[in-house]
């Protein structure tokens, strides 16, 4: 029933991409991208969440963030770092094993078809009522 | 057994029907006639070939047990499966039906029946398994570019794809294939008898070929009051529908109009009996529901076992 119901709904890409920019959701990766350049984490974590503030005031995504604002807060902040609050980019720069990139999907889609293939070779070994029972039927008494 | 039925074989024609009618589990047991008949013919091929029973006799029992598994006559109110079938034996072969319970009790017998029963719903389950973790691998390859927000205490946390939910999805049903492959009750019980064996010539091993077990129960005394088995399935299928739940559980929610990530087909979207908007996510809700049942089944059988004294109790017969 739950494969029949995931066959028949669709997804919505453009109401994710807008909940995505409203939730500053990539703002993470604008501190991990800082903390890359050498800031220390927890410090990049600060700066990205007065940046976040910054940008709901100025109803701007994220995303948007222009340069001078930023530096308002850090002058270590560059176009590269703000680059990180793209979504898509956020989900394929993650590449550690078990992450969002794209090697790390397709292990993960090889596991879910390995696992498939050990499911039905293990039902498959298991002895069926049927042929038991025509077996049995025959079987030399 | 001490409680004896109407049957041919007991003769304890003086049971107070209203204690037959509680005490019956016939209703129940016939999900369990091709067990009963199956284990009975695998029994019977023992007998015979240990020349415990005639040929002769074997082969017109194992006709009429086949003439009852093909529904010829209506299974007649007895205390359960075993005794039913017996009693229709019994009316088409008259006193050479009885030489089929030659060492064997209702306990090793119930025993085996749940033991294949249990067995064939875990190969059904994987082979289930197999189709929907095949189908989130197929839908994650083609859903990689979509993205939507990954939640933790259901705030928008960081971006995911939709393969990436995907592939969440299916890393919990990946976990239920080696439970509900273990759980395939590998023990064959048949010959321990009421609880001690018997001192017939039987082969078990025979018996244990030819009904494809990977081995022997160890001791009467524990095999016919083991129903570890069927915990173990109990168990792995309690937690396959856990998953299935909060699958549902997401599914749901991203069908609201507050979260609008998925649309529901046509073929699954259901409507109000009053307000002609509506586009209801049912199948999710019912899937999320009928998982509280395998939860339920899980503890009522654990209570079940929970302090019974050693060999069989008739408390088990709970465990359908």
């Amino acid at each position: 029933m739950l494969r029949l119901g995931l066959e028949r709904v669709r997804f919505d890409p453009e109401r994710g991409r807008k909940a995505l920019e409203d939730g500053a959701t990539a703002a993470t990766d604008v501190a991990e991208a800082l903390a890359q350049s050498g800031v220390p984490f927890r410090t990049a974590y600060k700066l990205t969440g007065a940046l976040v503030r910054k940008c709901t005031e100025a109803a701007l995504p994220l995303s948007r963030a222009p340069l001078d604002l930023a530096r308002q807060i850090d002058p270590r902040f560059t176009p590269d770092v703000l680059r990180a609050a793209d979504a898509a980019s956020s989900v394929t720069r993650k590449k550690n094993a078990g992450g969002t990139g794209p090697e790390s999907i397709d292990a993960q889609i090889a596991h879910l078809q390995a696992c498939a293939r050990a499911a039905s070779s293990a039902g498959a070994a298991i002895p069926q009522l049927g042929t038991l029972l025509s077996d049995l039927k025959e079987a030399p008494l | 057994m001490t409680v004896v039925g109407s049957g041919a074989a007991s003769g304890g024609a003086q049971l107070l029907p209203e204690v037959l009618a509680f005490s019956s589990s016939l209703r129940l047991d016939r999900l369990l006639l091709r067990e009963d008949v199956i284990g009975s013919l695998a029994h019977l091929v023992m007998l015979s070939r240990t020349g415990i029973v005639p040929r002769e006799a074997a082969a017109a029992i194992r006709a009429e047990l086949l003439r009852v598994l093909e529904g010829a006559a209506e299974l007649p109110d007895e205390e359960d499966v075993h005794m039913a079938v017996e009693t229709l034996l019994s009316r088409a072969l008259g006193e050479q039906a009885g030489m089929l319970h030659t060492a064997r009790s209702r306990n090793d017998q119930v025993a085996l029946d749940l033991r294949l029963h249990v067995r064939e719903q875990c190969a059904t389950a994987l082979q289930e398994l197999s189709t929907l973790l095949g189908a989130l691998a197929q839908r994650a390859e083609r859903e990689r570019d979509t993205l939507l927000p990954g939640y933790t205490h259901r705030q928008r946390a960081q971006p995911v794809s939709a393969a990436y939910y995907l592939c969440a999805w299916g890393a919990m049903f990946a976990r239920d294939v080696e439970p509900l492959r273990a759980a395939a009750a590998p023990e064959m019980p048949l010959g321990v008898g009421a609880l001690a064996g018997t001192s017939l010539p039987i082969d078990r091993e025979m018996v244990r070929k030819l009904l494809r077990f990977d081995r022997l129960t160890a001791n009467g005394l524990d095999t016919v009051g083991d129903r570890d088995f069927a915990l173990d399935f109990a168990y792995a299928a309690a937690r396959t529908l856990l998953h299935a739940s909060r699958v549902a559980a997401d599914a749901i929610d991203f069908c609201t109009a507050e979260f609008g990530y998925l649309h529901l087909d046509d073929q699954i979207a259901m409507g109000s009996s009053m307000m002609p908007q509506k586009r209801n996510p049912d199948l999710f809700e019912l899937i999320r529901g009928k998982s509280g049942r395998a939860i339920g089944n899980l503890t009522s059988l654990l209570v079940t076992v929970k302090g019974l004294p050693g060999g069989y109790n008739r408390d088990l017969q709970e465990d359908r």
